[in-house]
């Protein structure tokens, strides 16, 4: 049995009273109490001072330990000096299944599994047991301050990895472009490294999913062990790149994942180095840390963030089914393409044949043609010449005969017109009418000049002639006998 | 017959006989000289288009059999 002292040394008003009960005991000759109603006292004190009262406690978590069945966190609260780090304050913890309830509620709200390190702020109650002595009873956990201050940590990791690493991270809108986002991801991602605790079940879903991949893809898959959770994680993922670098082998990726579980602890992602180390990093990074609500500075730095493990697989069989759909889609057009050319082709020289058989039969024909044409043309027109000749000749026959006779006939009237008039003017003619011929000495005298008195004038009539001498020539007046 | 005319020299030539007879362009005195000719490049154009697409079939039937990984 250890002396009473042993139970809270850090606490000066139960040293008070302890003090005085054992000063009593001295007094009183051997007189003594026992154990358990000093307990009593002390708790009847603790009651009377602290009662039911609760306080809002802002502490830190250290010596955490947790039991699942039922949920029992133990753990210790501390206040450390800002200056020296030394422990300023250190009180005992529990939360029973009311404070582990809301234990459970803090760390999905925060995303933060509840452990050593973590400033909390919690709500909570002094109690004093007999058995198990003084401690603080976990009522209440506040999430807000939690996430508050993660976010606040986060923000001036964000800021400082864009400060001290200007030309590998920066800040396009609300993403992050680093040196890691730039590198391009091959075609065909089958050279793994990957990051991960191998007793993990994310561990198993990645390597499940990745070997059981219904293309039947073959992957090189090299292990680097590391924690992924709890203190010193993060440099171990870090220091787990750096050999991946060194080791000079050539990866087409590097994923790093974290396994399942509901509990979450993206400290260990948020942290400066590994996120840098990340950033920096010259081979793609592909992340599935098994969070859904919340997105690691490791996951914003990466060339690719997924969800969880199993999600990562799939994005690399993915992109390797994308390759070879892309692969069997120019397979599928150089066939059908190829095809397509053949067949056309194919028309193209029977039209041609098609072409040249006909078009030659009827150019063929066409020749023919105009040859039976010139052959009608020789046979028919020889004979349509003579007889238009014919024809003409006939014509002008005609025309001649009857030219002729008009001709002759009006020969005729003219010679039977003159035949009269001849006639007419014969001088029997003319004698029978009682004209008479007058001459002189042979000559037939019309005028009478060269005639003179004396002259002998013959005068001739039908039957007969006289001869008279001129008596007198005188003037006709113009009377006719 | 020129057995090492391409076929888009074979087919060009084709199409031009073609067109020539089509235009009637071709005296008699060649037109069967042409029509042989137009003859020898179908078969040439032919038996090529029949050699590419008997390859290409052995290709593409290679490539359909191949297991995909």
């Amino acid at each position: 049995m250890g002396t009473p002292c042993f139970l809270m040394p850090t606490n000066r008003c139960i040293d008070f009273i302890l003090q005085k009960n054992i000063t009593l005991c001295i007094l009183e000759t051997q007189a003594f109490i026992k154990l358990s109603e000093l307990t009593q006292r002390i708790k009847d004190v603790i009651n009377l001072q602290f009662g039911e009262q609760s306080f809002w406690v802002l502490a830190e978590v250290s010596g955490h330990k947790f039991y699942p069945n039922p949920e029992r966190h133990y753990f210790e609260f501390l206040e450390k000096d800002e200056a020296s780090k030394q422990p300023i304050a250190k009180v005992r913890a529990v939360a029973w299944s009311g404070g582990s309830e809301r234990i459970r509620v803090f760390e999905k709200e925060t995303g933060q599994q509840f452990g050593n390190g973590m400033q909390v702020l919690t709500l909570l109650r002094v109690e004093f047991n007999a058995a198990f002595g003084f401690q603080l009873i976990i009522l209440d956990i506040d999430p807000t301050y939690t996430i508050g201050k993660i976010e606040q940590q986060k923000r001036d990791t964000l800021e400082r990895l864009l400060r001290e690493n200007p030309d590998k991270v920066s800040r396009v809108g609300d993403d992050y472009i680093t040196f890691n986002k730039r590198q391009a991801l091959k075609a065909v991602l089958q050279h793994i490294a990957l990051v991960g605790s191998p007793n993990s079940e994310g561990f198993s879903d990645f390597c499940h999913t990745l070997q059981t991949n219904r293309f039947g893809y073959g992957f090189q898959l090299d292990v680097f062990q590391s924690a992924v959770q709890g203190e010193g994680a993060d440099r171990e993922i870090k220091n787990k790149l750096i050999q991946i670098f060194e080791s000079g082998r050539k990866y087409d990726v590097v994923v790093i994942i974290r396994g399942g579980g509901s509990k979450s602890d993206l400290l260990t992602f948020d942290a400066y180095g590994l996120a840098q180390t990340v950033a920096r990093f010259p081979i793609p990074i592909v992340t599935g840390l098994g969070h859904h609500n919340d997105v690691s500075i490791t996951d914003l730095m990466a060339h690719t963030a997924t969800k969880t493990p199993t999600k990562a697989a799939e994005f690399i069989v993915s992109h390797n089914r994308a390759f070879e759909e892309a692969l069997v889609y120019l397979q599928q057009g150089i066939v059908i393409k190829s095809q397509q050319l053949l067949a056309q082709h194919n028309k193209r020289i029977s039209q041609a044949r098609e072409a040249v058989v006909n078009q030659s039969r009827n150019l063929l024909i066409n020749y023919q043609r105009s040859l039976m044409a010139f052959t009608t043309q020789l046979s028919s027109k020889p004979s349509i010449l003579i007889n238009h000749k014919l024809n003409d000749m006939l014509h002008l026959q005609a025309n001649l005969k009857s030219h002729v006779n008009k001709l002759l006939l009006w020969h005729k009237g003219t010679l039977n017109h003159y035949a009269s008039v001849v006639k007419i003017m014969s001088p029997e003619n003319i004698l029978k009418k009682g004209f008479a011929i007058l001459s002189v000495q042979g000559k037939i005298v019309t005028d009478v000049k060269g005639l003179e008195k004396g002259n002998v004038l013959m005068v001739l009539m039908e039957k007969h002639q006289i001869e008279t001498i001129i008596e007198s020539i005188k003037e006709n007046n113009g009377t006719k006998s | 017959m020129e057995l090492n005319l391409s076929y888009e020299e074979a087919y060009a030539e084709l199409k031009n006989i073609a067109a020539e007879i089509e235009e009637e362009s071709v005296s008699v005195d060649v037109l069967a000289t042409k029509v042989k000719r137009a003859s020898e490049l179908i078969t040439l154009c032919q038996d090529k288009l029949k050699a590419t697409e008997k390859d290409v079939m052995t290709i593409i039937q290679q490539m359909e059999s191949k297991p995909t990984p």
